[in-house]
């Protein structure tokens, strides 16, 4: 597999919008992590979790609310070089091959939510998945660099 | 493919513990015979040991040339043990071999686990050593070397056979009638002595023994439960140039006949057994009974809500118990003196000194307080940076300093001390101290001054200079001039859970101190809740309890801050639902935690108490970026019982911005 790249995508399903990880950046799918508040967090922020004795901070991929409609409590734990984090989501997530899916130009005209940067936008079934520009998105949410 | 094949390469972890240990003594006998600007006959026979042991290592290891270099060193050192005992005034070049030769060792160490490690060259060292050694032993230029007026003499073969400990005592020169002389020596310790005899062994009569004790010196074999009284008799008697103890034997030994020569004080011969353990090994052992700790907390919260107290008081609580005793004795493991620093910050003030040629001393108080090994490679790295800022600003030039009426040496003083549970360590010289005017022109330049100039403190302004990239170097040297440095120090001092102050005076020098905890791994921790946030605060800076009900009649508003009367002093009044913007409002029953950082103090007002708990410090996720502390007081995490996370605030920190804050509102409504 080429590095910092891969076929197969993780696609998480929202209300409003669909949303996609490249597989080599997850790093396991938990249920039932507890969430705990943290002061000064941005609103994006749910808080924090204790994964593995690691704490991590947890990100929220739609705003507060938006995406309690799922039934599920689970959490996706995504690795970007030295950072980790955790995703909530409420809906089961699913793969597709990139490959067999068609594949959106001119992504860089899309709206990019103020954290999450997209890197790309497939299409599959109907439904439209913005695959996670993890890179940008986690320099995006640096709290305080210095 | 490597330097080292398959068989050495099994050896290598053990290569390098021994080799690394072995330089690191010759770094601590060099700079302590460079401080006595001497080479006992003892630190003569420990560089002898160490370059003999390397010698062979290194050959074992196939590294020809370091090996032939340590002979070389082995053999120069055997020929000052041989012919002088001692170097006194050694030259400035003896050193610097010592020195170069100690940094290749050490930089070849640090390279040898790489995969395309190649043994630098020793060619210039060796050569240097060549021609040192072959000048000393032709007699050019010998240093002075304190030749004993004495040729060297063995215990007599009868003084060895029988228990207890063999003096030599040399004579001043000169004294005449050494036999009488040393009878009267004799007669002042007989009384504290079991057993007594002396070589010669007619000292009163035998006018012969004279010739031969203003020769040799006298051998005094004796027993006694007052050892150390009879030596210092010995030594402050009159005429006694030299009273060396040349053999010990105790009773069961001399029945064996297994004594052996040294001067080893009667404690040092019952060493504790070490073992040489990688600290990795340690840290994992140290992370595991975190991990126990943390789910015994878990185990005994599960318990109490199902109502299992017997279970709860009786097995889990000697299991508790016990998990409590691992997690201190692994803490004791991992605890090293902080001494242990203290060559490496020597070496960079020699180094530094050449090259600026400036003259500094480095006064040590550090005495034999420990800490655990991640704290003290912490600080050592700061402190480099501590000792090389202290010569390259703070001390003047040796004329500077003549000049200023000052002594030609600078003094640096390094000077560690502890309180409960944290390490203080000063760095202070007695240089020119900090220039105010030019770090405010350079703080001007770079925009820092966010308010009035003349409202900031001297200590805000001295402040500037831990900003990173800030610098009042004009010159780019090798040691400043970047702005790189302090701002490092501060960096530092923070991921380790510490603070660093100045406190500088024109002309008179300037003290940086940093304050650390001893260990990172645990800490005890005072717990309470605010909304539904879990905070703790280091139990050592919790001093009192005060019910809020009873204390709201004392909290006063002033320049847009709550302050406190407590024990006839206002203080800052910290509500956390205000201070971090936390939904509701502490009730009646809440607590006010009075608490007493290195610099601050304050009250803090909470909803309510957990139990006092020694938890395990997380650290915070690195995607809140390293200013999160600074920023908030909030430095790190711990794991309750229950499984919610415990926010871990700064005391120092979290009062600093809550006071820096009201000096803000009050600025905005002055303007307004």
């Amino acid at each position: 597999m080429e590095s910092g790249h891969s076929d197969e995508i993780l696609c998480i399903p929202g209300d409003r919008r669909n949303y996609g990880i490249e597989l080599f950046q997850v790093v396991e799918i938990c249920s039932s992590l507890q969430i705990s508040k943290v002061p000064c967090l941005p609103d994006y922020y749910a808080g924090v979790c204790n994964y593995k004795g690691t704490i991590i901070p947890v990100v929220r991929l739609w705003e507060e609310g938006e995406a309690e409609s799922g039934d599920r409590d689970m959490m996706i734990i995504v690795r970007e070089q030295n950072f980790q984090m955790g995703i909530p989501i409420g809906r089961s997530p699913f793969i597709i091959k990139a490959a067999q899916s068609e594949r959106i130009e001119n992504v860089r005209t899309f709206i990019e939510s103020e954290v999450w940067a997209v890197k790309e936008i497939y299409k599959k079934d109907g439904e439209l998945y913005l695959t996670i520009d993890m890179e940008r998105t986690m320099e995006n949410l640096v709290i305080y660099p210095v | 493919m490597g330097y080292f094949d398959d068989d050495t390469k099994e050896m290598l972890e053990v290569y390098l513990a021994e080799a690394g240990q072995l330089a690191k003594q010759l770094s601590g006998v060099l700079f302590s015979a460079e401080d006595k600007n001497e080479f006992s006959g003892e630190d003569i026979h420990a560089v002898f040991r160490i370059m003999h042991t390397i010698k062979g290592s290194s050959a074992m290891m196939g590294l020809n040339s370091l090996s032939s270099l340590a002979h070389t060193l082995e053999d120069l050192f055997g020929y000052y043990r041989e012919v002088y005992g001692k170097i006194e005034e050694a030259e400035p070049e003896l050193y610097d071999l010592l020195f170069a030769v100690s940094d290749y060792i050490e930089g070849e160490l640090s390279r040898m686990q790489e995969d395309d490690y190649a043994p630098g060259s020793t060619d210039e060292l060796q050569n240097w050593a060549e021609t040192y050694l072959r000048r000393v032993s032709a007699g050019e230029e010998v240093p002075e070397a304190a030749c004993e007026t004495v040729s060297e003499v063995s215990v007599p073969g009868e003084l060895k056979q029988k228990a207890g400990t063999v003096v030599r005592i040399l004579f001043e020169s000169g004294c005449r009638m050494e036999n009488v002389r040393a009878f009267m020596l004799v007669r002042q310790i007989k009384g504290l002595c079991s057993d007594l005899e002396t070589y010669p062994a007619d000292l009163e009569t035998s006018k012969d023994s004279a010739g031969y004790i203003g020769d040799n010196g006298v051998f005094i074999r004796f027993q006694s439960s007052r050892k150390d009284e009879v030596i210092q008799v010995l030594s402050k008697g009159l005429f006694v140039a030299e009273c060396r103890v040349m053999w010990e034997c105790s009773r069961e030994e001399a029945a064996k006949g297994t004594a052996k020569a040294g001067v080893k004080k009667e404690g040092e011969a019952k060493e504790p057994d070490f073992l040489n353990v990688k600290t990795d090994r340690l840290d994992k052992l140290q992370n595991l009974s975190g991990e126990l700790l943390i789910q015994m907390q878990a185990l005994d919260s599960y318990l109490g809500e199902k109502g299992l107290d017997e279970l709860r008081e009786g097995t889990a609580h000697q299991i508790n118990r016990l998990i409590s005793e691992v997690e201190h004795t692994v803490m004791q493991m991992r605890m090293v003196p902080v001494a242990r620093i203290v060559p490496s910050l020597r070496k960079i003030l020699r180094d530094i000194c050449k090259d600026t040629q400036k003259e500094a001393e480095l006064i040590i108080n550090c005495g034999d307080i420990e800490a655990d090994k991640s704290v003290v490679d912490y600080i050592a790295e700061a402190l480099l940076h501590l000792i090389r800022n202290a010569v390259d600003h703070g001390i003047e030039s040796p004329e500077e300093r003549t000049e200023a009426g000052k002594s030609r040496k600078g003094k640096i003083i390094f000077t560690v001390g502890n309180t409960v549970g944290e390490l203080r360590i000063s760095v202070s010289d007695d240089g020119r101290g900090l220039d105010e005017e030019k770090i405010k022109a350079r703080a001007r330049e770079r925009g820092l001054f966010h308010r009035p100039e003349e409202e900031y403190s001297a200590q805000e302004i001295q402040s500037f200079i831990l900003h990173p990239g800030f610098t009042t170097n004009a010159q780019v040297t090798e040691y400043s001039g970047r702005g790189v440095g302090l701002d490092v120090v501060k960096k530092i001092m923070e991921d380790a859970g510490g603070h660093l102050y100045i406190n500088s005076e024109a002309g008179k020098g300037c003290t940086f101190t940093i304050t650390v905890p001893l260990t990172l791994a645990t800490m005890e921790c005072t717990r309470f809740r605010v909304g539904d946030y879990r905070f703790s605060l280091p139990a050592r800076h919790v001093f009192h309890f005060l019910d809020y009900g009873d204390s709201k009649k004392n909290i006063q508003k002033a320049n847009g801050l709550e302050y406190i009367l407590f024990q006839d002093r206002m203080l800052p009044f910290l509500d956390l639902h205000k201070v971090y913007d936390i939904a509701g409002e502490t009730p009646a029953t809440g607590i006010i935690i009075y608490v007493r950082g290195t610099e601050r103090e304050g009250c803090i007002l909470v909803d309510s108490m957990y139990q006092q708990k020694r938890i395990v410090i997380k650290q915070l996720p690195q995607l809140f970026g390293s200013g999160f502390r600074q920023h908030t007081g909030i430095n790190g995490c711990s794991i309750m019982g229950n499984g919610k996370i415990c926010t871990a605030l700064d005391t120092e920190i979290l009062i600093g911005n809550y006071i820096h804050a009201g000096t803000v509102k009050t600025e905005e409504k002055k303007t307004l």
